[in-house]
C-alpha cells in the first residue's frame, strides 16, 4: 500500500474519532465508528496480512451494525441529513480534539524512540491518537452510545498499538470476544436509557 | 486432542453447564438448582482430587493431564491448584444456595457460574497476560448482572467498566515488555517499566485507594447480593492471581520497593476505607467500603508476603467471605422484608424492635470484619497487624485510625438501630414478629459460624493454607 493512502488512513482515522468526540448525532456518529474501524484495517495491513486484518475490519463492521440496528428500533435516531448548529460544548470539544491530534502527532516519534521501535511512527500516532480520543470520550460523558464509541475507540487504539508488537491467534480470538461483548453491553445500555426515558 | 485434562474439568464443563442454563433461565428455581450442584461438585471433587491427578475410580485408573493446549498457548489446573479452584467453585454454591430467596437477577446462575469458570481460566492462563482479556470478558458480563433492573445503567457501573477496561492495556502492554526479561537481567529500564505497568494494572483492576471512586456508587445502585458475589470473586481471586504473577517472575519480587509499595498502598486503602465507612449514612453503600477495606488488607498481606502475610491472606479467604455473605444476605432479606428501607439512616431507625435477628446479624457480620477477636477474620488481622507492626511503627496508627473508623460506624449503626423514633412517620416500625423461623435460623447459623471460625481457626482455615502450595518461589516454605 502505497504511503500516500496510509498517510490519508491515519488523517481519516483521527478525523473519524475527532467526529465522534465533537458532534453528537447518533447517525453520524455511527458512520464515524464504521469509518474508523475501516481505517484501522488500511493501517494494520503495515504488520499483518489482509486476511488477518480483515478480521478487525469484519469485527468492527459487526460492532458498528449491532449499535446502529440497535438505535434503530429505539426510534431516537435523527436522519444524517438533519442540520444543527455548532452548540458551545462542541466547540470546545472541537478544541479539545485538535489538541489530541496534535498531541499525537507529537508523541508518535517520541513513542518509536524510547519504547516502540519495531512500530511505525505512523501507526503510533494512530493508536495514540485513538487511546487519547477514546480516553477524553470515556472521561467526560456517561451517554451510553458514547461511553460505548469510547471504549471501542480506545481499545481499537491499543489493538492496533498491540498489532505491531504480537501476533497470537489466540489473543485476536480473545479481542473479538471483547469487542462483540463490548457492543453487546452498549446495545443493552442504549435499551435500558430507551426504556426509562419512555417509563 | 486430550480432553483428560484439569480444566476440562473446572472451566469447560461448567461454561457448558452455563450454556445450557440460558436455555432454562426462565425456569428460576431449576436453574439455581443446577448451578447450586455443579457448583457444589466441582468444589467437592476439586478438593479431594489426588495431587497426582491420578484418579482410581470402580477399580479403574484415570491419570488426567494438567495441561489443555489451545493454538500453542496452555490452560494450566496443578493438583496444588485446585485447592484455589474448590474455594471459588464453593462461593458460586454458597451465593446461589443462599440467594434462592432473593429477587435478584433471572441470569444469576447462568452469569455467576460463568464468571467462576473464567476466574479459574484467568489463574489457570499462560503466559499470564491472557487473564487481562479475559478479566475484561468478565467485567463485561458482570456488568450485565450489576445494572439494576429496570432502571437505565448508573454512572458507577459505566465507571466500573471504563476503569476495568483501562487496566488492560498496562496488563498486555507489560506482558510484552517483560518477555525475555529473564534472559536480559541487565534491563533495568525494562523491568522498572514493566512493573510500574503491572502494579498500575492490578491497582485499577482490585481498585485501591483513590482508584475506588465508582464502588460506592456501585454499591449504591445494586442489589447486595450481587455486588458482594462480583467483587469478592474479583477481590479473591485478583489476590492469588498477583501471588502467581509475583511468583513466576523473579524481576519483579527481586526489585527494591515493590513490596514496599503494596504495603503503602495496602494501609492507606485500609485507612480510606475505614475513614469514609465512618461518615456514612448508608449501609448499602458501606459494603463498598468493606470491599474497599478488604482489598487493602489483601494488599497489605501481599506486601508483607515474608513476614507471614501469606497465611494471612490465605486464613482470611473464608471468613471475609462469609462476612459478606452473611452481611449481604441480612440487607437483601431486610430489603426484601420491608421494601420501604432503603438502607438509610432514618429508614433503619428502630429497626432492632422489628426485625431483632437480622439486626444483630448486621452488627455481627460487621464485628467480624471489623477483627473482632473470637469472630472469623481476628486470627488472619492479628498476624497482619502484628507483622505491621513489627517492621515499622508507621502503619500501627494508619490501622489503629481505619480501625477506630469502621468501629464508629458500628456504633452509630448500632445506635440507630436500636434508637426509636420518638415521632415515628412510618406506621410499619412496630414489633411484629415479620421474621420467620427460617430467617432466624439462617442467621443463626451465620452468627454461630463466624464464631465457631473465630473459636477453632485450626479447624476451619488451615485446609485453606493450602492455597499458597503452589507459590515455591514467593513462598519456599509454604
Amino acid at each position: 500500500m502505497s504511503e500516500t493512502l496510509r498517510i490519508a488512513s491515519a488523517a481519516l482515522l483521527l478525523l473519524a474519532a475527532a467526529i465522534n468526540l465533537v458532534r453528537r448525532q447518533w447517525a453520524l456518529n455511527i458512520l464515524a465508528l464504521g469509518l474508523q474501524y475501516v481505517c484501522v484495517f488500511l493501517i494494520i495491513l503495515e504488520v499483518r496480512s489482509p486476511l488477518l486484518a480483515a478480521i478487525k475490519l469484519i469485527v468492527g463492521l459487526m460492532v458498528t451494525l449491532m449499535l446502529y440496528l440497535t438505535l434503530v428500533s429505539s426510534g431516537l435516531i435523527e436522519s444524517l441529513l438533519v442540520r444543527r448548529r455548532l452548540s458551545s460544548g462542541e466547540v470546545f470539544r472541537g478544541t479539545i480534539a485538535l489538541l489530541l491530534v496534535l498531541i499525537s502527532i507529537l508523541l508518535g516519534p517520541v513513542l518509536q524512540q524510547s519504547a516502540f521501535p519495531q512500530s511505525s511512527q505512523l501507526l503510533l500516532t494512530a493508536s495514540v491518537g485513538l487511546i487519547l480520543f477514546g480516553l477524553f470520550q470515556m472521561g467526560t460523558i456517561t451517554e451510553p452510545l458514547y461511553l460505548v464509541i469510547g471504549l471501542l475507540t480506545f481499545l481499537s487504539g491499543f489493538e492496533l498499538l498491540y498489532a505491531s508488537l504480537e501476533f497470537s491467534r489466540v489473543l485476536e480470538a480473545l479481542f473479538t470476544a471483547v469487542n462483540l461483548s463490548l457492543a453487546l453491553i452498549g446495545c443493552f445500555f442504549i435499551v435500558k436509557d430507551v426504556e426509562s426515558r419512555s417509563a | 486432542m486430550n480432553l483428560m485434562t484439569t480444566p476440562t474439568i473446572w472451566i469447560f464443563l461448567p461454561v457448558l453447564f452455563s450454556l445450557l442454563l440460558i436455555l432454562v433461565h426462565r425456569l428460576h428455581k431449576l436453574s439455581v438448582w443446577i448451578a447450586c450442584t455443579v457448583s457444589l461438585l466441582l468444589a467437592v471433587v476439586a478438593m479431594i482430587f489426588p495431587q497426582n491427578l491420578d484418579l482410581t475410580l470402580f477399580g479403574r485408573n484415570f491419570l488426567f493431564d494438567d495441561t489443555f493446549l489451545i493454538l500453542n498457548r496452555a490452560l494450566i489446573i496443578t493438583g496444588t491448584g485446585l485447592k484455589t479452584v474448590a474455594m471459588l467453585y464453593l462461593f458460586s454454591f454458597l451465593w446461589n444456595i443462599a440467594g434462592m430467596r432473593f429477587s435478584v437477577s433471572r441470569w444469576f446462575p447462568t452469569i455467576s457460574l460463568t464468571i467462576t469458570a473464567l476466574w479459574v481460566s484467568a489463574l489457570a492462563v499462560e503466559p499470564f497476560l491472557y487473564a487481562a482479556l479475559i478479566v475484561e470478558l468478565i467485567v463485561l458480563i458482570s456488568v450485565v448482572l450489576l445494572t439494576p433492573r429496570g432502571e437505565q445503567a448508573g454512572s458507577g457501573v459505566m465507571r466500573y467498566l471504563v476503569l476495568q477496561t483501562i487496566a488492560l492495556p498496562f496488563i498486555l502492554l507489560s506482558g510484552w515488555m517483560v518477555t525475555g526479561i529473564e534472559s536480559a537481567p541487565s534491563a533495568s529500564t525494562l523491568i522498572l517499566r514493566g512493573a510500574v505497568l503491572i502494579l498500575i494494572g492490578f491497582s485499577l483492576w482490585l481498585a485501591v485507594f483513590p482508584l475506588h471512586t465508582w464502588l460506592p456508587m456501585l454499591a449504591e445502585k445494586t442489589h447486595p447480593w450481587v455486588f458482594s458475589f462480583v467483587f469478592l470473586m474479583q477481590q479473591s481471586s485478583l489476590s492469588i492471581f498477583l501471588l502467581k504473577v509475583l511468583d513466576q517472575f523473579a524481576w519483579l519480587r527481586n526489585l527494591t520497593g515493590v513490596f514496599p509499595a503494596m504495603q503503602w498502598v495496602g494501609v492507606l486503602t485500609v485507612l480510606a476505607g475505614g475513614v469514609l465507612a465512618s461518615l456514612q449514612t448508608k449501609v448499602n453503600r458501606v459494603l463498598a467500603y468493606l470491599i474497599l477495606i478488604e482489598t487493602g488488607y489483601s494488599v497489605l498481606a501481599i506486601g508483607l508476603i515474608s513476614q507471614g502475610g501469606g497465611e494471612a491472606l490465605a486464613l482470611s479467604l473464608l471468613p471475609r467471605a462469609l462476612a459478606y455473605l452473611q452481611y449481604a444476605y441480612t440487607l437483601s432479606s431486610i430489603q426484601q422484608i420491608a421494601p420501604e428501607i432503603d438502607g438509610s439512616f432514618p429508614s433503619l431507625r428502630g429497626l432492632f424492635t422489628r426485625l431483632p435477628f437480622h439486626s444483630i446479624s448486621l452488627i455481627v457480620s460487621l464485628l467480624s470484619l471489623l477483627g473482632l477477636p473470637a469472630l472469623g477474620l481476628f486470627p488472619a488481622r492479628r498476624m497482619l497487624w502484628n507483622s505491621g507492626a513489627g517492621l515499622t511503627s508507621h502503619y500501627t496508627p494508619l490501622l489503629g485510625l481505619a480501625v477506630a473508623g469502621m468501629a464508629l460506624f458500628i456504633l452509630r449503626l448500632m445506635d440507630t438501630l436500636l434508637t426509636t423514633d420518638p415521632n415515628p412517620t412510618s406506621p410499619t416500625l412496630s414489633g411484629k414478629g415479620e421474621e420467620s423461623i427460617w430467617q432466624i435460623l439462617v442467621l443463626c447459623f451465620f452468627t454461630l459460624l463466624s464464631l465457631l471460625v473465630g473459636v477453632f481457626p485450626h479447624v476451619f482455615l488451615n485446609p485453606f493454607l493450602g492455597i499458597l502450595e503452589p507459590f515455591i518461589h514467593l513462598l519456599p516454605s509454604s
